[in-house]
């Protein structure tokens, strides 16, 4: 099961994106939200 | 009434712990709602399409036409009530999230919730099937009511009425405001729908701007086909930018709204169309880059891994980027002067336990770029986790990485799990590896798979391990995640820790949270990280040796 691709399903028949509903690798959308999420926390990480 | 005797008998939902200083438990429970009702709207929504309602009778014709348009109010209303809710009552509700703890479990609301969404799922079928007959207007309704029993079935079973009330009564106008945006939302929607055309125009023309003085271009402004005499792409909907200015819009709106004390309200509001202008031209610009590489005969890389990558690096490097100046411009920000930070005298934990896997993420997202059906760049991970380590290895050599008997029994245990739900999921067995290495030269090809194989043994299980439980375990426990011991667990931060790293393994999800599961446990263990790392390598040596020996190629 893709999950990413099930919650962009999710969102399309929400309706706030015109049909067809995109399509995204899950592996690629992960590993850049995962970078990403790693980045803010390294950013921030002297806050503490 | 004997309190006591009264609680050893009773079941609680809610994170135990030290005294609250936020409402985690009501916070914990609304998590679990909000995740119930999402699983079941996407396990029914695979079956629901409200297109098949159309013509069947007045109500459900209105059902088919204002479903979404319900759906988007309900989300909106839900989203901006937790936050309006949270930010008016933060102190009033820490008392009610503690008083939870008193309230004993209904199952009954359960079992009616069960009951009604059962009821639901078969009156879905019906409705959508199209076999309602002439009934079609009765089953439309009692559809209706089954669906807000539902709700509120499970709304009370995790958020009992009496504290639902209190709640109520402590987020004063949050209803009001969440309203008004649940009328608000399908508007805007609808709205929104008509800048679909304008954009994808827009960007034609941008990119072809940005294409003139490369090449020369060929172009369709009618069928939105735009390239060279040699290579050609159509800009299709979701390639009109507007999908990367909505991701810019939840990034921005989420970290003015996490960091709002760090930032001057209104002009700080101004961040966000910057960024989502931003990030429509990196779009164009992303485009033009694909055609480029496909006119240059690289075709199988444009619409292979730049297609699918660039897009994402062009966000992440926006994201960053923003967040990083939003910091910096006084304007805007609100960081006082004595609270700028020394960065050459404050440590940062976090970043010896989280750079090695943004190290490897990153590489992954670049060789993947340039890549057609087969990362050829592979060994970039292997050399930019490596160095990652070295930055770092002052902050390692404090770490224990002894590992005991057990590790590698956990790893062998992990692999079995691995390879038997490979098969029992039949995951497609689809991989570029072997035709892209039969290609090759024996050098390279040996090369390749020994880089290959390093990552996977070594640096993989190392910044994995730092990362999720390392870091990720213990920072769910604490901000402080430094000064805990590797023993402490808490089932939230070990089944949250694990679903992470279940998620990043893409279809082997499930394996992936098993693994991590076991992982946690080898690390609590003897509150080692070592005896994690190990069996995490051990797994992957498994693995290895599968692959290379069966030609399982799809594993990697």
């Amino acid at each position: 099961m893709q999950i990413l691709g099930m919650a962009l399903h999710f969102i399309g028949i929400a309706g706030f994106v015109p049909p067809p509903v995109p399509e995204i690798d899950p592996v690629s959308a992960g590993t850049a939200v995962a970078f990403l999420a790693c980045a803010l926390l390294v950013l921030n990480g002297r806050r503490k | 009434m004997d309190v006591s005797a009264h609680r050893s008998t009773t079941i609680f939902l809610g994170s135990p712990g030290p005294a609250n200083v936020a409402p985690t438990r009501l916070a914990f429970r609304v998590v679990c709602l909000a995740a119930l009702f999402v699983l079941e709207l996407i396990v029914l929504s695979v079956r629901l399409d409200t297109q098949a309602l159309d013509g069947q009778g007045w109500l459900i014709g209105a059902l088919g036409y204002f479903g979404p348009h319900l759906l988007q109010s309900i989300i909106a209303f839900a989203t901006v009530f937790l936050a309006f809710g949270y930010w008016q009552a933060k102190t009033a509700l820490v008392p009610i999230s503690q008083r939870l703890a008193d309230i004993p479990i209904r199952w009954g609301f359960l079992a009616a919730h069960i009951g009604a969404m059962g009821a639901f799922a078969f009156l879905s079928l019906v409705l959508f099937g199209g076999t309602t007959g002439a009934f079609g207007n009765l089953v439309a309704f009692v559809w209706i009511v089954t669906g807000v029993l539902g709700i509120v079935t499970a709304l009370f079973f995790f958020i009992p009425p009496s504290t639902l009330g209190e709640v109520l009564r402590n987020t004063g106008s949050a209803w009001a405001y969440s309203a008004a945006a649940a009328c608000a939302t399908p508007v805007f929607v609808v709205a929104s729908y008509r800048l679909w055309k304008p954009a994808i125009a827009l960007m034609f023309e941008l990119v072809r701007a940005l294409l003139w003085p490369f090449v020369v271009t060929v172009g369709d402004p009618v069928t939105r086909s735009l390239g060279t005499q040699t290579f050609s792409v159509r800009i299709e909907p979701t390639c009109s930018g507007l999908e990367g200015m909505g991701l810019m819009l939840v990034f921005g709106a989420l970290w003015l709204g996490f960091f709002y004390r760090d930032y001057r309200f209104p002009r700080a509001l101004l961040l966000i169309p910057v960024g989502m202008g931003l990030m429509f031209l990196l779009n164009s610009v992303r485009i033009a880059a694909l055609i480029l590489i496909g006119n240059a005969g690289a075709r199988s890389v444009a619409l292979g891994g730049f297609h699918s990558q660039a897009g994402w690096i062009a966000f992440n490097g926006l994201a960053l980027g923003w967040a990083c100046v939003a910091h910096r411009v006084p304007w805007i920000s609100a960081r006082r002067t004595s609270a700028v930070i020394d960065h050459r005298t404050v440590a940062n934990p976090t970043a010896a336990y989280l750079v090695p896997f943004m190290a490897i993420l990153g590489a992954a997202m670049i060789s993947s770029a340039i890549s057609g059906g087969f990362e050829w760049m592979y060994p970039l991970r292997f050399v930019a986790a490596a160095a990652a380590l070295l930055m770092f290895r002052n902050t390692y050599s404090k770490i224990d990485w002894r590992f005991g008997w057990a590790a590698p029994v956990i790893g062998g245990l992990v692999f079995l799990v691995w390879i038997t739900l490979d098969r029992v999921a039949g995951i497609p067995a689809q991989s570029g590896i072997a035709a892209g290495l039969a290609a090759w030269p024996a050098p390279a090809r040996i090369a390749w798979l020994a880089f290959r194989t390093l990552a996977a043994v070594v640096t993989v299980p190392i910044a994995e391990e730092l990362a999720f439980r390392g870091f990720l375990l213990r920072r769910l426990i604490s901000a402080d995640f430094d000064s805990l011991s590797l023993q402490r667990w808490t089932w939230w931060a070990v089944v949250g820790s694990s679903v992470a790293f279940g998620l990043l393994h893409g279809d082997r999800w499930i394996a992936g949270i098993i693994a991590g599961l076991l992982y946690a446990g080898a690390q609590k263990w003897r509150g080692r990280i070592g005896d994690a790392v190990a069996a995490h390598g051990v797994t992957n040596a498994l693995i290895c040796v599968w692959v290379l020996w069966g030609g399982h190629w799809s594993l990697w």
